[in-house]
């Protein structure tokens, strides 16, 4: 007696009835250049997270500096070039870990305001290195207003600048939003009034 | 009785035992579980191997060191990582604890963010196939333990965006249950004390008042009085706290020579994590107990059921960790001070576990009915086969196509095993200067000692971090 008839539907079912696998083949992650003169230009314009990405970045930034270059305060100091400015870290009061993002905003702040040639701005990274380390010995944060007031004065610098962002961050719905508003300010250092004051928004949002 | 028997009785008999012999090794091979594949990080753990355990975990997500993120996110990739990051915490490895950490947040926000409406706080999916949701448990101790890793790198911004996101945490979970899962007294302390040393008042007492709706912590007298001295806000504990005579933080037992010296005093904070949180086995356990159990939460019709091969479940169990610690004693310049509990990981996570048993052994019920319905379908086609063999057929179809499916069908163990079970928490005013630190772990498996050097700035602090992993 044959049995190969009977085995050929046992087979089959078996067949059937294991795991379905998935045919991955050819979906390989591979790397890719984007932006302006390559094959990708659009790469930068999708938002990937709810944290700030450099287009935010830029886009912020930019609000900020034609406020700050419309302003009476600039206007007063274009007439006496050569006053000297210090940039003080942006306090950073969202969910989201962005230090090096803000600080890559304030080095494109930096860029802005030594290339005008109207201001002289202290190295940030000689007054971080000074306020590192006054902070450590006295204890002090370095967003504490009357420290940044002190290191600036010890700089040489008559004005600061500094800010910080904050966020509003909700989910609702299946979906998440997260809405950051940055406040800058140029405060005076002899008299700590505030001689400037912008605040620029931008929202990311997760939705479906 | 006949003398006639059919010839088809031996075939089929020897065709049922060899198609059972073909089933089980399947079923056993294909079901090492999450908490099965990383027992060597644990043995290694419980060992005090620290490096060992991370090499292990460095070669379940597939990375060359602790250095590098994993470049895939599986199934388990997000637990295996939370697993790394407190092996680098415990190793004193602060940045890429918080790295790990952050790296993992992020995805599970995502994955929450993912879920349906509703669906954000229900982490029952007692099967693995699916994507890990942390239970309330874990998410708060995961921002609370990064809060810790960046207060200790010295970086108080970074800690003050963990404790933000603890709150976000900690509020979204309060409105879920009514605040049931929303503790987390630790979280809580940590972020009153890095608000406290940004100079933000307002914000460190209202920390350190949700640490107070969960335990009396009488370490805080003295900082909450600091705090209040220069803000308005207030509460009833803050308000009972306040009302308390004047006392030092000085212990009792302390000798009258080691009264604090004056001001400008500098502060200790001294955080032990202990011990390990219990995790999750695969576990079998007969349907008709697993019914009356889970009977709320079945889906389907039970009666299938009845013509499966398999008369039993299996469901993740939560077993004791084995960790050998459970507390712990510090000295500070010889003198002792008394560690507080700040949380009892261990009980909250028996606690989440025991009130969501039911739905996960309803679960599990659920996955054994889609099997059997399976199976019994396979059954149906084999019968249909031709020259009498259909009975067999079919019988091996459904024993195949059920045993296939409880291979591919594992009870979820996923867990963040290394977890401590027991955080303490002392704070000791100083006078600046040199201090030694004496502190040890202790429980039933004996005693694990660290001597730890300090320098205090005038009202400056110190933060010291003592993590066991066993």
């Amino acid at each position: 007696m044959s049995t190969r008839p009977r085995i050929l539907p046992l087979l089959a079912l078996l067949a059937l009835s294991a795991p379905l696998t998935t045919v991955t083949a050819g979906c390989k992650p591979k790397a890719v250049r984007g932006g302006p003169g390559t094959e990708n230009p659009n790469l930068d314009q999708a938002a990937m997270s709810t944290t700030l990405d450099r287009r935010d970045l830029q886009e912020l930034m930019r609000t900020n500096m034609d406020k700050l270059m419309a302003s009476p305060w600039w206007g007063q100091i274009s007439q006496a070039p050569g006053t000297i400015v210090a940039i003080w870290p942006i306090k950073n009061e969202t969910s989201e870990h962005i230090d090096d993002q803000l600080n890559t905003l304030l080095g494109d702040m930096e860029t802005e305001l030594v290339n005008s040639g109207v201001v002289s701005v202290v190295s940030r990274e000689r007054q971080a290195e000074m306020a590192n380390e006054v902070a450590v010995q006295q204890n002090r944060s370095i967003y504490d207003p009357n420290f940044a007031n002190q290191i600036s004065r010890q700089l040489g610098a008559k004005y600061y600048i500094t800010g910080k962002v904050g966020t509003v961050d909700e989910y609702f719905n299946k979906e998440r939003r997260v809405q950051y508003t940055l406040f800058m300010q140029v405060i005076e250092v002899e008299t700590s009034l505030v001689r400037f004051q912008n605040k620029s928004e931008r929202s990311k949002a997760i939705v479906r | 009785m006949s003398g006639r028997r059919s010839p088809a009785r031996p075939l089929r008999r020897a065709l049922k035992w060899a198609g059972l012999a073909l089933v089980a090794p399947v079923v056993v091979a294909a079901c090492a579980t999450y908490s099965e594949r990383t027992q060597l990080a644990r043995d290694a753990a419980q060992a005090g191997d620290v490096a060992g355990t991370e090499k292990v975990l460095n070669k379940f997500l597939k990375t060359k060191s602790s250095a590098d993120l994993p470049t895939e996110w599986k199934k388990e990739t997000i637990v295996a990582l939370l697993e790394r990051s407190m092996v680098l915490h415990a190793k004193g490895d602060w940045r890429s604890s918080a790295k790990d950490m952050v790296a993992a947040d992020k995805e599970l926000v995502l994955l929450d963010i993912g879920r349906d409406a509703g669906q954000v706080g229900k982490w029952i999916f007692s099967d693995s196939s699916g994507k890990y949701h942390a239970p309330p448990s874990e998410k708060l101790a995961l921002n609370a333990i990064n809060m810790l890793n960046y207060v200790l790198a010295g970086d108080l911004s970074g800690a003050r965006v963990e404790a933000k996101r603890f709150t976000i945490t900690r509020e979204y979970l309060g409105q879920l249950d009514a605040g049931k899962s929303a503790h987390g007294a630790f979280g809580s302390y940590i972020a009153g004390f890095v608000f406290e040393r940004l100079g933000e008042t307002d914000t460190a007492l209202r920390y350190y008042d949700e640490a107070l709706q969960e335990q009396p912590f009488p370490s805080l007298r003295a900082p909450v009085a600091r705090l209040a001295a220069r803000s308005s806000f207030r509460s009833p504990r803050i308000d009972e706290l306040l009302a308390l005579q004047p006392t030092t933080t000085q212990p009792e037992a302390a000798p009258a020579e080691a009264t604090p010296p004056p001001a400008p005093l500098g502060e200790i904070l001294v955080v032990m994590n202990l011990g390990r949180v219990p995790y999750k086995v695969p576990e079998r356990m007969p349907i008709g107990l697993a019914v009356g159990m889970g009977a709320a939460y079945i889906t389907g019709s039970a009666a299938v059921l009845e013509r499966s091969a398999l008369k039993f479940v299996v469901y993740p169990e939560l077993v004791p960790s084995g960790a050998l610690f459970n507390t712990g004693q510090l000295l500070v310049d010889g003198v002792e001070w008394p560690l507080e509990l700040a949380t009892n990981l261990d009980a909250e996570i028996v606690r989440e576990y025991e009130a969501l048993k039911p739905k996960i052994i309803g679960a599990a019920i659920t996955r054994l009915i889609v099997r059997a319905a399976v199976a019994e379908g396979a059954r149906a086609a084999g019968n249909q086969a031709k020259d009498g063999a259909g009975a067999i057929v079919g019988l091996l179809a459904a024993l195949a196509a059920e045993g296939a499916m409880v291979a591919a069908d594992k009870p979820d163990t996923r867990s963040w095993t290394l977890l401590p079970a027991f955080v303490f928490v002392a704070r000791v005013p100083v006078a600046p200067g040199q201090h030694r630190l004496a502190v040890t772990a202790m429980g039933s498996g004996g005693r694990e000692h660290r001597d730890i050097s300090v320098d205090v700035k005038p009202g400056g602090f110190a933060v010291v971090d003592v993590t066991t992993l066993r």
